[in-house]
């Protein structure tokens, strides 16, 4: 234990009054020292104290007590909770609530604590700091709520400002991509195969993959070869990464010579034709949810290489719509 | 989504991987990849595990002879291409108790043997079969094995000295496979243990020598002490 109590906390945290309290002998600032002893006689307390005399007490209810102190009646009782306190005594009813410095008594501001440091005030002086105290927290509250206010505002200006130009930079992507749907090339993509005598029905479910992964990683950003690196795969490359390499090259160089002998002004209609076919027959040998996986991994794959072209942009629409995934933006219901 | 907490590579690396291991069946087209239907050059996984299929011996037509060296050649020919086809790489011992079984002879004697391996060799100088120490398979059977259930063949047949080395290559590439990273003993115990062989015998042990050196020398597997790894050939077609 400390000496008076320096450096003890109470249940709130804060420092506990600044008095000695043993079992018979009490000393504070206020109340000086006494003696006191106290025992239980037949279900009523007896207390004999030197500064207060003798003191008959017992429990009349829960948190009401009633006591002979020196001939004199006491009442006194304590119910509620901190925000609203009933204390009850003989000439009434009080009401007070704590605050993180003591107590104020709304109807007897008198009856209000104030402690700080340890030190502990009671009656019209303790009412006074308390009110002092309310007027700075009033203050401290004020300050920071307007600074909250100011923050909120700013964010939500930030946040309007990068709206409006997100949505300027998305009607000038809609502007500058290819406006081709499925509709206008799959017929190209198929004419390119019939040419050819290919039915993609007969192409294992690997090799229409990396096929896929060709034309949407390196296709969609205006390559003909598939360079690991340069499509931002790690170079310490493991078993699986070359596994995918080699696939993807092999597959991709049959693509590339599917499209060799198309005209400059129907290479991009017959790039989302080819890569339309391919997707459309991968999905008929996959599941749904290997589809949407595949869909996903696509578009992260295009990041892997740096921000997506408008190219990738318009092949990751056009593949949900032959993958049938439905794609819900983020914030979207 | 953002470049920085995009999977990369990573997804798609997944998909692929599931997509080697869940082969579609059927295949013809050679349009993606042009030699996709021609024989594999060199030894090559294969990913599916299946209950050892055995040959049925009374679709071999051997029976009505009173013995076997009076069975003619021809016959004895389509018997030995048909075991070869449904059971090879075949250990020449199991290829004789498929004969004699289907003969109705109850013992494999030195001069059946010795009939049977004169027709194996004549089948193998004819290029329809390949014979590899013990074992007669088709070239193609001896490059991409099948990776085979052996529990579900009598104790008579089912030792592992039936089991040829490519098939032994195949069960240890999978212990590796799926263990990621592996040592070499637990690797060979997952590996026989695969196929149906329960215990890692020290001849187990010597037979799965050679198939590991293989598996390195071609960069499937790869050895860094101990442990082993997929190689960067892992799987390479």
């Amino acid at each position: 234990l400390s000496i008076l109590k320096i450096g003890e906390k109470d249940r709130d945290g804060r420092q506990k009054r600044i008095e000695h309290s043993g079992r018979y002998l009490r000393a504070s600032r206020t109340g000086g020292i006494s003696l006191r002893a106290q025992t239980r006689v037949a279900g009523v307390n007896l207390t004999a104290n030197s500064s207060h005399g003798l003191r008959v007490s017992t429990r009349l209810a829960k948190n009401t007590q009633v006591a002979m102190q020196n001939g004199r009646f006491v009442l006194r009782g304590r119910y509620g909770t901190d925000a609203a306190r009933f204390n009850l005594s003989k000439s009434g009813v009080t009401v007070s609530s704590k605050t993180p410095v003591g107590s104020f008594n709304w109807i007897k501001p008198g009856r209000s604590s104030f402690k700080m440091g340890g030190v502990q005030v009671r009656g019209h002086k303790a009412a006074y700091l308390q009110a002092v105290y309310l007027v700075l927290a009033a203050g401290v509250g004020a300050v920071l709520f307007a600074v909250r206010l100011l923050t909120q505002a700013l964010q939500l200006t930030a946040r309007g400002v990068q709206h409006l130009a997100a949505r300027r930079q998305q009607a000038a992507l809609d502007r500058d991509r290819p406006g081709l749907t499925v509709a206008d090339v799959a017929s190209v993509g198929e004419g390119i195969l019939a040419a050819r005598g290919i039915d993609l029905a007969n192409e294992s479910h690997r090799d229409l993959f990396a096929a896929l992964v060709f034309c949407v990683v390196c296709l969609g950003r205006g390559r003909s070869q598939f360079d690991a690196a340069e499509a931002g795969m790690p170079a310490d490359n493991s078993a699986a990464d070359q596994a995918l390499i080699e696939d993807v090259q092999t597959c991709g160089r049959q693509v590339v010579q599917w499209l060799i002998d198309t005209p400059e002004e129907e290479s991009l209609a017959a790039t989302l034709g080819l890569m339309h076919a391919l997707a459309a027959a991968f999905a008929q040998k996959v599941e749904g949810p290997v589809c949407a996986e595949t869909l996903l991994s696509l578009d992260d794959a295009c990041l892997a290489g740096g921000p997506r072209t408008l190219l990738q942009e318009a092949m990751i629409d056009m593949l949900a719509d032959t993958l049938a995934v439905d794609l819900v933006l983020a914030g979207e219901q | 989504m953002s470049a920085a907490d995009a999977g990369g590579f990573r997804g798609l690396v997944g998909i692929h991987q599931a997509l080697i291991r869940d082969p579609d069946t059927g295949i013809t087209g050679t349009a993606l990849r042009p030699d996709a239907n021609t024989a594999p050059a060199h030894w090559t996984p294969s990913y599916a595990l299946m209950p050892y299929q055995s040959v049925d011996v009374t679709a071999l037509g051997l029976g009505g002879s009173s013995s076997f060296n009076d069975l003619d050649e021809a016959r004895l020919d389509t018997a030995i291409r048909h075991v070869v086809a449904i059971e090879g790489p075949v250990h020449e011992q199991v290829l004789g108790y498929r004969l004699i079984d289907a003969a109705g002879v109850g013992r494999l004697g030195s001069r059946i043997h010795a009939r049977i391996m004169a027709r194996v060799d004549a089948l193998e100088v004819a290029g329809e079969i390949e014979q590899r120490g013990s074992f007669i398979a088709r070239a193609e059977q001896f490059l991409q094995p099948r990776l085979r259930d052996w529990r579900v063949l009598p104790d008579r047949l089912r030792q592992l000295d039936h089991v040829d080395g490519s098939e032994l290559m195949l069960c240890l590439f999978h212990a590796v496979y799926e263990a990621g990273d592996i040592d070499v003993d637990t690797a060979m115990n997952n590996a026989l243990h695969r196929i149906g062989f329960i215990r890692l015998t020290d001849n187990g042990r010597e037979r799965l020598q050679d198939p590991l050196q293989a598996l390195i020398a071609q960069g499937r597997v790869q050895r860094h002490g101990q442990q082993l790894q997929l190689g960067p050939s892992a799987f390479r077609r």
